[in-house]
């Protein structure tokens, strides 16, 4: 059953990208998007770290014409 | 339609900051005006970041409306108030100055809340105070004159039951003849502000008695069902042992109501291996359909029931106002080793996911009381973690009862979670002695008043959850689980293997590689094998054994339960270690990631991944070891 092999190879090569999509910087991956590396910098919307594959985050947003803006809040020993 | 695709094409919205002390609706506020779904709950310090919507004014204004952090006071003193702040003063980068501010406050509450729009006042910036929660104000008898209050202030005064979107046409019409006054496309430039000397707050003070004398026509009565109910649940005595039992309950109730859920769930994949196995041909899609992903994923979706049913327990316990009540009840134990009271409600979080415990820190004055919470609220159970916890109950602990009717996989349950929040207390005990001494500050919160939990925000925040969970299983589990599968499936085994073929492949080599470090601790290179994709999402974990024991066994295995196989094939010994291994493993990747984040260096991301791994590994290999002694091996 050569297709069914070459198909179940294919569904392999399509998560295997997928899961690079996720972990890899996006800029490694996206270079052809307009905007340069600048625009793909952006903050990521979301309450987590941003992480494309998906943190059980609860403050995700849930509506397109919401976006959430995350600062870094650096934290460390008292100067 | 968002703020960047307006920019894009040359247009500014109009900007409009929501702005108020905890806990006073601004983010309910916040969903009603833009029909957004952001979390909401009845305790101070849910929203800590900034988020923005679009929205349409009655005469077409659109207006990108800022929900941000609440805050007593424009004197930040914590990272979360310093964003409010920040944005508020135009200082923040990124993001320009507010159009114009609307103060979001608590009417039940106004001697406390006013002082802030007085603050605001003084920027000098368009104005409007929203009186909320007006519902509860009437009905404690409370009166406010909203003319008089609009007169002494010289801003436009509006009602709202947010919750109910009264009012909200009110406001939107305010925010109309506000804008209709405004210049909102010239870029203002940031406020010069400078803290108020003490002085000037004890002259905020006199103004707003004054406000209150002249416009509050009635203060009501203080509400008596809150006060007769907070002298039981803040006694003493009486108070952590209710807490104690509400959390047994829960664990209880995520063990006895789910049994039926979950046995149709696993019927359901079962009836689907089976039907694949009869009606597929031998092939790589047929062993990668059945043993990769309906293994792997059906391993997993099969604890919907237990998340959401564990979900529902902190929805209701958070719109009740309870929250902020046991945080006041641990205080006293969370100071005895070093941790601010505010911590409990980022630790609480963490029970869901670490990641928005992490951010909850923000609410946390103090950079050394913040930093020791983020260090350790990955110990506490994440719900990734419930599937791997539920397994192993499942398949080592007998559904008995003992002790009069108390389930024994539920108590079990309990000791996890038990054992995850005293190691969190011990380690920050230790941290405070050791590396991160200083900076100790008393709990000062407000407690709100209770509340009936509202039925659509725990069945939205139900829905969400159960979304979030699938999207996980649908994205990262799933590929995760593929991409595992052709790792355990090639390179094919050697003639005359006398092992299952996945002994021989990729993942194989990786699991045996792993072994010897691990069988201390008594791991074999089965459990070796789940742990590494385990990182990216802790319940992959359950999944990637789904997969490796469907590629261990014969084909009469595919269709016997995950718990079935793995009671047969481990020791008690092996699974009471691996339980105690989850108990303190480190956290997935995104989690190490928002540590960094938020502590603005990858040091002590490093720092956690270490401690928590060793910790993991001296528990897991102190359980085996004790286990074996007393004959569960």
């Amino acid at each position: 059953m050569a297709w069914q092999d070459g198909l179940a190879l294919l569904i392999v090569a399509v998560a295997t990208l997928a899961l690079l999509r996720s972990w890899l910087p996006a800029s490694l991956l996206r270079f052809w998007q307009k905007g340069g590396v600048a625009a793909q910098r952006a903050a990521p919307a979301g309450g987590c770290c941003g992480c494309s594959s998906g943190s059980s985050c609860a403050k995700t947003p849930t509506q397109i014409q919401v976006q959430v803006r995350a600062y870094p809040v650096p934290t460390g020993r008292r100067r | 339609m968002t703020a960047g695709t307006l920019a894009a094409e040359g247009f500014r919205p109009a900007r409009i900051a929501l702005v108020g002390p905890p806990n006073s609706g601004k983010t309910t506020l916040f969903n009603t005006l833009t029909g957004g779904r952001q979390k909401t709950a009845n305790y101070p310090g849910v929203t800590v970041e900034r988020k923005s919507g679009l929205l349409k004014t009655p005469i077409g204004h659109t207006v990108e409306v800022l929900d941000l952090p609440g805050s007593y006071s424009l004197r930040a003193r914590s990272p979360d108030e310093a964003i409010t702040r920040d944005v508020v003063l135009g200082r923040q980068t990124q993001e320009t100055l507010p159009d114009a501010v609307v103060c979001v406050t608590d009417a039940t509450n106004l001697g406390q809340h006013l002082r802030l729009l007085l603050e605001l006042q003084q920027l000098g910036r368009p104005l409007i105070l929203v009186l909320n929660m007006m519902d509860i104000a009437q009905k404690r008898g409370c009166q406010i004159s909203v003319d008089a209050l609009s007169q002494q202030l010289g801003i436009p005064v509006v009602t709202t039951v947010a919750m109910r979107k009264s009012g909200v046409r009110d406001l939107l019409n305010q925010i109309d003849s506000l804008l209709n006054r405004t210049s909102t496309q010239s870029e203002a430039t940031a406020i010069d502000w400078v803290e108020p000397s003490p002085e000037a707050i004890r002259a905020y003070h006199r103004e707003v008695e004054r406000l209150l004398q002249s416009a509050v026509v009635s203060e009501g009565t203080p509400e008596r069902l809150t006060r007769q109910l907070d002298r039981v649940l803040l006694h003493p005595v009486a108070g952590p042992l209710i807490l104690l039992a509400l959390l047994f309950l829960m664990f209880q109730a995520v063990f006895s109501w789910a049994a039926a859920p979950m046995d149709w769930i696993d019927a359901s994949v079962v009836g689907l291996q089976q039907w694949l196995s009869t009606h597929l041909q031998e092939s790589l899609l047929k062993s990668l359909l059945i043993d990769g992903i309906i293994a792997g994923v059906g391993g997993v979706v099969i604890f919907l029931p237990q998340i959401l049913i564990l979900f529902l327990f902190i929805l209701l316990l958070e719109d009740s106002g309870y929250m902020t009540r046991a945080a006041f009840l641990m205080d006293r134990l969370m100071s005895a080793v070093g941790l601010n009271g505010r911590a409990f409600i980022p630790l609480l979080s963490s029970f869901a996911c670490a990641i928005p415990g992490i951010m909850a820190t923000r609410t946390i004055a103090h950079p050394l009381d913040r930093l020791v919470t983020i260090l350790i609220a990955p110990l506490m159970t994440c719900s990734a973690r419930l599937p791997v916890y539920v397994l192993l109950i499942a398949a080592f602990v007998p559904a008995t009862t003992v002790w009069g009717g108390i389930g024994l996989q539920g108590l079990v349950m309990f000791g996890l979670y038990a054992t995850g929040i005293v190691g969190a207390l011990v380690v920050a005990g230790v941290l405070r002695l050791t590396l991160l001494r200083g900076g100790r500050q008393p709990l000062l919160m407000e407690l709100p008043s209770y509340k009936w939990p509202n039925a659509t925000n725990v069945l939205l925040g139900l829905w969400d959850r159960a979304r979030i969970f699938m999207r996980r299983i649908g994205t990262i589990i799933l590929s995760l689980m593929v991409v595992l599968w052709f790792l355990s499936t090639f390179p094919a085994p050697p003639a005359g293997a006398t092992e299952p073929a996945i002994y021989y492949s990729f993942a194989g080599m990786i699991g045996r590689t792993l072994e010897p470090l691990l069988e201390p601790i008594g791991f074999n290179w089965q459990i070796a094998i789940a742990l590494v994709p385990g990182l990216a999402a802790r319940e992959v974990a359950v999944a990637a054994l789904g997969t490796v024991y469907a590629l261990s066994g014969d084909e009469g295995a595919v269709s016997d339960a995950l718990t079935t196989t793995l009671a047969h094939s481990w020791t008690l010994a092996t699974a009471l270690s691996l339980l105690a291994w989850y108990v303190f493993a480190p956290q997935c990747l995104a989690t190490l990631a928002a540590v960094r984040r938020e502590t603005n260096s990858w040091r002590w991301a490093a720092f956690m991944f270490t401690y928590l791994m060793i910790l993991a590994y001296v528990a897991a290999f102190i359980t085996y070891r004790v286990a074996l002694a007393l004959g569960g091996g």
